[in-house]
């Protein structure tokens, strides 16, 4: 069996308080159609419940495509919501459809579309339909409205609330306003971020430096922090954030004070006077480096015109470089992407040690499926809600009041 | 700040890849066999991929042909790219990872070429900042392992450290240790000369596969399980391993050993266990290692006569299989026209312990069977039918929970329900979990996984002595009694079936049957 659009042939509307006795119709005669022909009945399970919500029905349509994608892993109940508030108010509308893809997923798909004023009304239809039992994934694809009751009830309703600041317009104000949600939600949903886990091969490479107990204490002492990411284009804008929740993450687990940051603005960087926690100064710099190929994010709304070659989203790391030095010796710990893109390779350089390079294929340790890792954490990640903190002072969140020196 | 260097790594807390690997090198003796280019050498590539090594991280190939590193790095190239999962191998991180790679050329024999071993891996510590860290792996017939285990001690490389410079090691031996008690204990002794029991690793390759490590999942991370896993709710349990597969290219080998002691001594051992242990304390190697030995010596010793009552040996003969004619194991090339080896075993078992006392364990094994299949099926009670009298409930089976290890690796649950409409009938139903349904990413090669654990350590999936030593006393036992029996007594059966009918008797007489598989 192949996907919806040859065996279930697509979506079908359905009333809303119809949605959970025309799927278990859907899924009965499915297996009545297989068992005709002698096929292996389907099992119906989940072992999650994905929300994502996004702005238009194209993008809803889009983002099915994506889900699919992902219930070899994560068998699921994905419930897409195109939430429009600038649209006319046509009620809430919705569809129902099951699939079978790729060896032997499956999966269920609920879609509803809502404009105008009833996009307030859409956390309690789409409540109700999280599976219980199982966790519950909120994905929110763009900038979510901060603040608002939709927000609120629906990250109440869920698990964990998912967002990627590297698809954010302004990463400071997310990244505060994340924060602040982290700090208000966190006894009831986790909160992560697509960027964050993106850049985890990054951190393992780094981590991997200071493994050896010959080069360790020099992570103690970082005087120069560099990192770079790609800059955006006039398509798409730059976008620093994966780069800030980098720094944030040495600068959470290393204890560094962060409440005299000073970014200095230069042509395409940010200046930072950190302070380690010995109070020796850190100097960090977050440098966008231009002309890398980019495409755009997990979702690609539009077909890509740039077939050929390899990309980079913007704001993806290309280089990181560590400067530390004990008694006047200076070592030199750099990762920094391949022409190709796709890999990455290390240069270490420590007196009286020997690290020989090393180059990693990104996508091999994760760096292209961070969605599909969300979906695997369960539970609160706290080395990232600590970067997170730290990257939002960084930004200008107020430190006092989060007791953080 | 004075942060002492022994600190751990703060970048380290709260990743996925918490435990790291110390930079180390794999010597690895018999580097030009069979194993180490279908297995070793892919399995390090995929580690090296998926799961960065640490990039000191340098390998060393051992063996007595003449070889340069160069031609070592080719072979293992095409190694990488006929055999690894994740095929072909990336230029660019072969370009790095293979500049670790490098060929010794070595007599296993020959003390002296120890001696020139010992200075090439200090050479690579002071070039790749591998700080003395040594994992040897003994990819050679087994009649080697006490020659270089103990010219590696008298090379400088041994494992107690004598040199003593900073740094480990540790040694990883393959299957078959010994062939009976007496040879597993002699061999063990030979190593102990060299490495003490923390250092040696015997690589059993089911403890590698996921699916036999979700045993423990199952069993002590779901709630359900626990409480009825014991004598008061299972009638019985059946542990299967089935191949289609005659004996190949291991005719001497498999002429020594046969089926019950090249499958029963080690996998199948290893899977009662796992099932019939109690919670180990922690996941601790030692822990979890306790508990399995706790069942192997609470494993009822076969008195005279119940070896010949309670298992029971059998050999394929000619026939077809698949539609294609296959020769009988006595016409194998190799095989001795008379030979009394058995290619099937099936054998009855009892667990003398407050968990399991009463309750029977069957295990099969048998080469050219009817089809290719490892599963661990736990049979529970059935219920007083006074409800369903008339309705022919008392002809259900009853409830079967099954561990499917390979293929289809999975779990099922065989439960009756009400068959839709106006009368009561019953019927028994399946409710399936599928690896490959519901967590469709690829496994990692049991091999991946276990060189992983040998390098960070931590020995929980390999067997320990004493592990090695109760398995081998039940063996012995058998083959004792087999030995005293009369050549009649070695069933002969047609390929493609479950293996002789006489293996119906030994359950059936016992008012249960095999599980039709």
């Amino acid at each position: 069996m192949s996907e919806t659009q040859t065996s279930f042939a697509g979506l079908r509307p359905v009333e809303l308080d119809a949605v959970e006795r025309e799927l278990d119709h859907l899924w009965r005669d499915a297996n009545l159609q297989i068992a005709s022909t002698a096929g292996h009945a389907i099992a119906r399970n989940s072992v999650l419940t994905l929300v994502t919500v996004t702005t238009t029905e194209a993008e809803a349509q889009q983002l099915q495509g994506l889900i699919h994608s992902l219930s070899a892993q994560h068998p699921s109940r994905a419930i897409v919501v195109a939430a429009d508030a600038s649209k006319a108010d046509e009620g809430i509308t919705g569809y129902i459809g099951t699939y079978t893809g790729q060896g032997n997923s499956y999966g269920e798909d609920i879609v509803l579309s809502a404009g105008g004023a009833s996009v307030s009304h859409l956390p309690g239809v789409v409540l109700p339909l999280i599976v219980s039992g199982l966790p519950s994934f909120l994905w929110w694809t763009s900038e979510p409205p901060w603040g608002s009751e939709l927000l609120e009830a629906m990250v109440d309703g869920c698990d964990r609330f998912i967002i990627d600041t590297s698809e954010m317009s302004n990463v400071a104000h997310s990244i505060r306003s994340l924060d602040d949600l982290m700090r208000r939600k966190s006894a009831r949903c986790a909160i992560s971020d697509i960027s964050w886990t993106a850049q985890a091969p990054w951190r393992d490479i780094v981590a991997q430096f200071f493994d050896s107990v010959v080069v360790r204490p020099f992570i103690y002492n970082v005087e120069r922090l560099t990192i770079e990411y790609a800059a955006g284009d006039e398509y798409m804008p730059s976008n620093s954030s994966q780069a800030y929740l980098f720094a944030g993450w040495l600068a959470s687990r290393l204890g560094w004070h962060i409440r005299l940051a000073q970014p200095t603005p230069g042509d395409g960087s940010m200046q930072h006077t950190l302070h380690d926690a010995s109070g020796r100064i850190v100097a960090l710099e977050v440098n966008a480096r231009y002309g890398i190929p980019q495409q755009g994010g997990l979702i690609q709304f539009e077909k890509e015109e740039r077939d050929e070659g390899v990309f980079v989203r913007p704001g993806a790391l290309m280089s990181i470089y560590i400067a530390a030095r004990i008694d006047g010796q200076l070592g030199t710990f750099a990762v920094a992407r391949e022409r190709d893109l796709e890999h990455a390779t290390t240069a270490c350089q420590v007196p009286q040690a020997s690290m020989p390079s090393q180059t990693i294929h990104l996508a091999s340790v994760g760096e292209t499926d961070p969605l599909a890792q969300q979906l695997g954490n369960l539970g609160h990640d706290s080395v990232y809600e600590e970067a997170l903190a730290a990257t939002a002072l960084m930004m200008g969140a107020s430190s006092s009041r989060r007791g953080i020196s | 700040m004075q942060i002492p260097a022994i600190a751990p790594n703060p970048l380290r807390f709260g990743m996925r890849t918490a435990r790291n690997v110390q930079p180390c090198i794999m010597v690895i003796f018999g580097a030009t066999g069979d194993l180490t280019h279908r297995k070793l050498i892919p399995a390090l590539y995929n580690l090296a991929l998926e799961q960065p090594l640490p990039p000191q991280f340098t390998v060393v190939g051992v063996a007595r042909r003449a070889f340069s590193d160069e031609q070592f790095r080719q072979q293992a190239l095409e190694s990488v790219n006929n055999f690894s999962r994740r095929s072909p191998a990336s230029p660019a991180v072969w370009e790095t990872f293979s500049k670790g790679f490098f060929y010794h050329q070595l007599q296993f024999d020959n003390p002296d070429d120890y001696q020139s071993l010992a200075e090439r891996l200090k050479q690579l510590d002071a070039e790749r900042g591998t700080q003395s860290n040594y994992i040897y792996y003994l990819a050679t017939p087994p009649s080697f392992y006490p020659t270089i285990a103990n010219n590696l001690s008298a090379g400088g490389l041994g494992g107690h450290n004598n040199s003593g410079e900073q740094g480990w090691s540790r040694i990883i031996v393959e299957k078959p240790f010994g062939h009976n008690l007496e040879s597993a204990l002699a061999l063990n002794h030979e190593l102990n000369k060299a490495f003490s029991e923390q250092q040696i690793y015997r690589i059993d390759h089911y403890l590698g596969k996921e699916t036999v490590q979700n045993i423990m999942v199952l069993r002590f991370a779901n709630g359900i399980f626990e409480p009825i896993w014991n004598r008061r709710y299972i009638d019985n349990v059946q542990i299967t391993v089935a191949e289609t597969l005659g004996v190949g290219g291991r005719v001497d080998y498999y002429e020594e050993a046969g089926a019950l002691r090249d499958m029963v001594q080690n996998h199948m051992m290893q899977l009662l266990t796992l099932v019939a242990m109690e919670p180990p304390v922690n996941f601790d190697a030692d822990a979890v290692r306790d508990e399995k030995v706790k069942v192997l010596r609470a494993i009822t010793p076969y008195a005279e006569g119940e070896v010949a009552s309670d298992t029971l040996r059998g050999q394929y003969g000619p026939g077809m299989i698949g539609g294609e004619k296959v020769l009988g194991y006595r016409e194998e090339p190799g095989v001795k026209a008379n030979s009394p080896t058995e290619t099937y075993t099936a054998l009855k078992l009892f667990i003398e312990n407050w968990r399991w006392a009463g309750v029977p364990f069957y295990l099969r094994h048998g080469k050219r069977l009817t089809k290719r299949i490892t599963e661990i099926a736990i049979q529970f009670n059935r219920p007083p039918y006074l409800l369903f009298q008339g309705t022919g409930a008392d002809q259900m089976q009853p409830n079967v929970l099954s561990l499917r290890i390979q293929p289809n690796e999975g779990i099922s649950l065989l439960f009756d329900a009400k068959v839709p409409g106006q009368e009561m009938q019953l019927r028994s139903v399946n409710m399936d979990f599928l690896y490959g349904s519901s967590f469709g990413v690829e496994p990692p090669e049991a091999y991946e996984r276990l060189l992983l654990e040998c390098m960070l350590g931590d020995s929980t999936l390999f067997t320990r002595i004493d592990e090695t030593e109760y398995s081998w006393r039940l063996i012995d036992a058998i083959e004792r009694g087999w030995a005293k029996m009369p050549a009649s007594a070695l069933h002969q059966y047609e390929p493609g079936t479950w293996g002789p009918k006489e293996a119906a008797t030994l359950i059936e007489r016992d008012g249960r049957t095999w599980r039709h598989l």
